[in-house]
């Protein structure tokens, strides 16, 4: 259980850090994106 | 392990010869992957010798074709690579309409040709959607095309105009560049005004209206010329022009200009002596204007005695 | 020592550094507010100036000189690309022999020390070399190229005095915190020699930047106006859009490169080494060598991404003809250097895995990373045109290849570079593990964080990659490497922080140095070889992308050699740079190894009565 706990809280960790550096990083570059990552423009 | 248990591999060749080996080897491999590519050199832009008196609207078009995949650096964004619009794919003249007609249309143009002019001096007037600066939608990425480094002229703008217009099927708008060619020096002729047209407006052109009664001007600080052509003769009034100084008239003051020999024309100085010779006094002959010039007072200058009848070349 | 000495000792260490505080903001931030009294002289002079603006020269025929029937340019290439080479070395080797002087203060390790003393002595031959190189390159540019250096005097007026004036404080320094090792060698002593470290790596790195701004203005021209005449004082000039990003890429470049070439010296003298003793000291010499250079090359795409872009912002059309006109194929080649690279630092990591016994557990991952770097590498080197025949065009279809064709652009190339620089910080990694034991309570969450990120920032890539790159148009294709390039980033940054905390407390192994095999030599050999082949690579571009001109826009290239060379022809030139240098290389280790050498005073019989 521990182990599946690690892995879930692990990956969504990753996945929250992922997904808000793709928004900011092309937000910065005046290219903003949807919540689905599609162009916004 | 104690050092003297250690044994050296190094049988064979020394050292340094096999890092040489495998350096040289290792260079050797980038070299031919240098050299099996294809090799292109990337010549400098030659200026374009156009021959303007053998210059037809076809071979005009096939020029500008020339410098839109050459000098003028067109190809290098304007292909399918997505950076610019496809013009060689592209119908300009289907969508220019559209474009004059868009929200974010900045420039003045009305046609085609003005449109594509514009596009080369200023092409942030109008962006295509999509094909703007990253963050700056509005600006184009476009260089100014007759400026450095692109510094195309004119004449070669214009050879791109007529070679977009017209590889659709359409028809050429702009004037062939004709012979006089903008890189002759620019001589003398052009800043020679023109002469006047006539006696009239070379009088007024002159100010002569300003001290003297002639046309409708009834001025009178110098002598009345609407019927000197009674008391001068043609050569004695071109004299009075080109050299005032060397007669005065009695009673009036030496201050008549003495730079028309300068500045007149030929044909201008002609005019006006053919002119003022025929101003005599209408029909009447006034007999008191010749003493009233005698006996003017006040004149500071010489007082000359004149034949009173002038006298014929 | 008097306790009154001690004190002094205590207080200048003290003030030392503050003082390199000050010094450090001195020579960073007073370029950037432009305070000093050059630039308000100069401001006062171009008042003047503007009221006779001198527009650059037209050069024709007779403003270039030739030796002979000799190209002057290749004279110039080849001076200035070996000037360049032996620059960046003794640049770089201050770096990372302050940062290794300092780890030894650090973990009282002698031998952290004792390398970076020997580092420096090979770095104090290659000074020289690189001074003489310099001052035979100024000479054969006024010499070919009289008119365009009196342009670029008349542009750059007194800095070049200033950068005259700056080798006076760097050769001073030098000479000082080389000779004076061991007479500041321990306690408050050692960290006033750790400040002249710094203090000559700042002037190094001032020298560099002064340098650089007559190369980016050559590309870029700003403070002049259209038609070149001068309109802006020294720091407009010198403040390019190019400057800051060719600063910060050769900077970290110059470490990468430094650190190879010093890898090659290690590995040189571990094949020769006589003793176990001497074989364990060049394997670990060798081993951070590859760990200077791995680490400070995996950020340098970033650099390199960061310059591309400033040189698309100036110009679009500059840019593309870099990447997208007639220099595309140079980063095919490009690609195969990488590759060399990235498989040459990544066999020598799994080989050096033979040293620790712990490393068998990640043994199973090698073959993944290889396939990767593999796959990656031939997806990277694929081009988007193909080198075809007329017959073959017709057979094909087409100039482009419909399956492998895509894989010619940008989106597919960033993808593949992006995974080999992760699965190869991923070796690097394994390899820093493989000699420890963790024993930190947290230590399943944190291995799970860890392969989370690898695998999150591996989708990241490949989504950012194929769906911007393919489905979306320009604009968001090129912003979405700047995502790509930040995954990698997070991963490195992430792996680095995370084992940090996970390796406190942990039991190391111990390392057999000198338990690794002949072959990974090797690989220490093509590290600095294949550098040096990319850097004059990269040479070629920045000189070529200015095409026809001189000074880009400003001054016309009127010489019989102002065409861009073919990439056969600048291979050659290239070839010939390389082996040049690595002769020059080995001449300086064969040099730093020559003081070492003592010979024993002959045994005379003796005189009896």
């Amino acid at each position: 259980m521990d182990t599946i706990k690690n892995w879930a809280i692990s990956f969504a960790i990753a996945i929250v850090i992922f997904y808000v550096m793709d928004q900011a990083i092309m937000s910065m570059q005046g290219l903003p994106l949807n919540f689905d990552l599609s162009p916004a423009q | 392990m104690t050092s003297t248990e250690f044994k050296n591999e190094n049988t064979g060749l020394p050292i340094i010869v096999k890092v040489m080996g495998f350096s040289l080897s290792l260079v050797l491999v980038f070299t031919l992957v240098a050299n099996i590519l294809p090799q292109v050199e990337g010549q400098a832009p030659e200026e374009m010798k156009i021959d303007l008196n053998a210059l037809t609207m076809d071979s005009y078009i096939a020029m500008g074709e020339e410098i839109f995949r050459g000098k003028g650096g067109c190809t290098v964004c304007h292909n399918n690579m997505g950076r610019a619009p496809d013009i060689l794919a592209m119908d300009m003249s289907a969508t220019i309409d559209e474009r004059l007609t868009d929200a974010n249309y900045k420039g003045g143009a009305k046609d085609l040709q003005a449109y594509l002019y514009e596009s080369m001096v200023d092409p942030s007037l109008y962006v295509v959607a999509g094909y703007g600066k990253k963050g700056a939608e509005h600006e184009s990425p476009m260089p100014v095309i007759n400026k450095a480094p692109t510094d195309l002229s004119e004449v070669e703008m214009n050879a791109i105009i007529a070679f977009i217009q017209t590889k659709d099927g359409g028809e050429a708008t702009v004037a062939l560049p004709t012979g006089v060619v903008a890189t002759e020096p620019k001589s003398a002729k052009a800043d020679i005004p023109k002469p006047a047209a006539n006696a009239e407006q070379a009088l007024k052109k002159y100010t002569c209206t300003a001290c003297h009664a002639i046309l409708d001007s009834s001025a009178a600080v110098g002598p009345k010329l609407s019927d000197v052509g009674e008391r001068l003769s043609p050569a004695q009034i071109r004299e009075s022009i080109l050299n005032p100084a060397a007669v005065i008239a009695a009673g009036f003051p030496p201050i008549m200009p003495a730079n028309l020999v300068d500045t007149m024309m030929v044909n201008e100085l002609e005019m006006i002596v053919a002119f003022l010779a025929k101003q005599k006094a209408a029909d009447v002959m006034d007999t008191d204007s010749q003493e009233s010039n005698l006996t003017q007072s006040g004149a500071s200058g010489p007082v000359v005695e004149r034949p009173t009848k002038p006298e014929q070349q | 020592m008097s306790l009154f000495e001690k004190n002094m000792c205590n207080q200048m260490a003290q003030k030392a550094l503050p003082l390199m505080g000050i010094l450090l903001i001195l020579f960073f931030i007073l370029p950037e507010v432009g305070l000093s009294a050059d630039s308000m002289v100069e401001a006062e002079a171009t008042v003047e100036e503007a009221q006779q603006l001198k527009p650059a020269p037209k050069l024709g025929p007779d403003d270039y000189r030739q030796v002979g029937k000799t190209s002057s340019r290749s004279i110039v290439w080849f001076l200035a690309q070996m000037h360049l080479f032996l620059a960046a070395f003794v640049l770089a080797v201050p770096l990372f022999v302050t940062v290794i002087e300092w780890i030894g203060v650090k973990t009282g390790d002698e031998r952290y020390d004792d390398m970076a003393h020997e580092f420096m002595k090979v770095s104090m031959t290659a000074y020289s070399l690189t001074a003489l190189f310099g001052g035979f390159l100024a000479f054969a540019l006024f010499l070919l190229y009289p008119t365009f250096m009196a342009y670029m005097m008349e542009v750059f007026g007194n800095q070049v005095l200033v950068y005259a004036l700056l080798f006076f404080m760097e050769s001073g320094i030098l000479y000082i915190y080389y000779y004076s090792w061991y007479a500041l060698r321990y306690g408050n002593r050692k960290y006033v020699h750790l400040t002249l470290g710094v203090l000559l790596n700042v002037v190094g790195a001032s020298l560099l930047f002064v340098a650089n701004a007559w190369a980016t203005f050559m590309m870029a021209p700003s403070g002049v106006n259209e038609v070149g005449a001068v309109t802006g004082n020294i720091w407009e000039i010198m403040r390019g859009p190019l400057w800051n990003p060719v600063n910060l890429h050769r900077f970290v470049a110059n470490i990468a490169f430094g650190g190879a070439v010093v890898g090659a010296y290690a590995a040189y003298k571990f094949l020769s080494a006589r003793t176990q003793t001497e074989r364990a000291h060049y394997d670990w010499m060798g081993y951070t060598s590859n760990f200077i250079a791995v680490l400070a090359f995996l950020p340098l795409p970033f650099a390199g991404y960061w310059l591309m872009a400033e040189v698309y912002a100036y110009s679009q059309q500059m840019g593309i003809t870099a990447m997208g006109g007639i220099l595309a194929w140079l980063f095919i080649v490009q690609a195969v250097l990488i590759g060399t690279i990235l498989l040459s630092a990544n066999y020598y990591l799994w080989s050096g895995m033979s040293r620790v016994e712990g490393s068998h557990r990640y043994k199973w991952l090698i073959k993944f990373i290889a396939f990767t770097l593999v796959v990656c590498f031939l997806i990277w080197v694929t081009p988007h045109t193909l080198i075809l025949t007329a017959n073959e065009i017709a057979a094909l279809g087409g100039s482009h290849h419909k399956l492998l064709g895509p894989l010619g652009i940008m989106p597919a190339k960033n993808i593949a570079v992006n995974l080999m620089l992760i699965v190869t910080f991923l070796s690097f990694q394994l390899y820093r593990r493989s000699d420890k034991e963790i024993t930190v309570s947290w230590a399943p969450f944190g291995n799970a964080l860890m392969v989370a990120i690898y695998v999150v920032a591996i989708v990241n890539v490949i989504f950012a990659g194929v769906y911007y790159g393919y489905f979306t148009n320009t604009v968001y294709k090129v912003g979405s490497s700047v995502t790509q390039v930040m995954s990698t980033l997070i991963v490195i940054v992430a792996g680095i922080t995370i084992d940090t905390l996970m390796f406190k407390g942990a039991k190391v192994l111990p390392s057999k140095w000198g338990n690794v095999s002949t072959r990974s030599q090797y690989a220490l050999f093509a590290l600095p070889i294949a550098f040096t082949w990319l850097m004059a690579l990269m040479g070629y571009v920045r000189s070529s992308i200015k095409t026809h001109w001189h000074v880009y826009g400003v001054m016309k290239d009127n010489s019989v050699d102002n065409f861009i060379p073919s990439i056969g022809y600048a291979g050659n030139m290239m070839t010939i740079a390389t082996i040049s240098f690595v002769l020059v290389i080995l001449f300086i280790f064969w040099v730093a190894s020559l003081s070492n050498i003592k010979q024993i005073k002959p045994q005379t019989a003796p005189e009896s009565l």
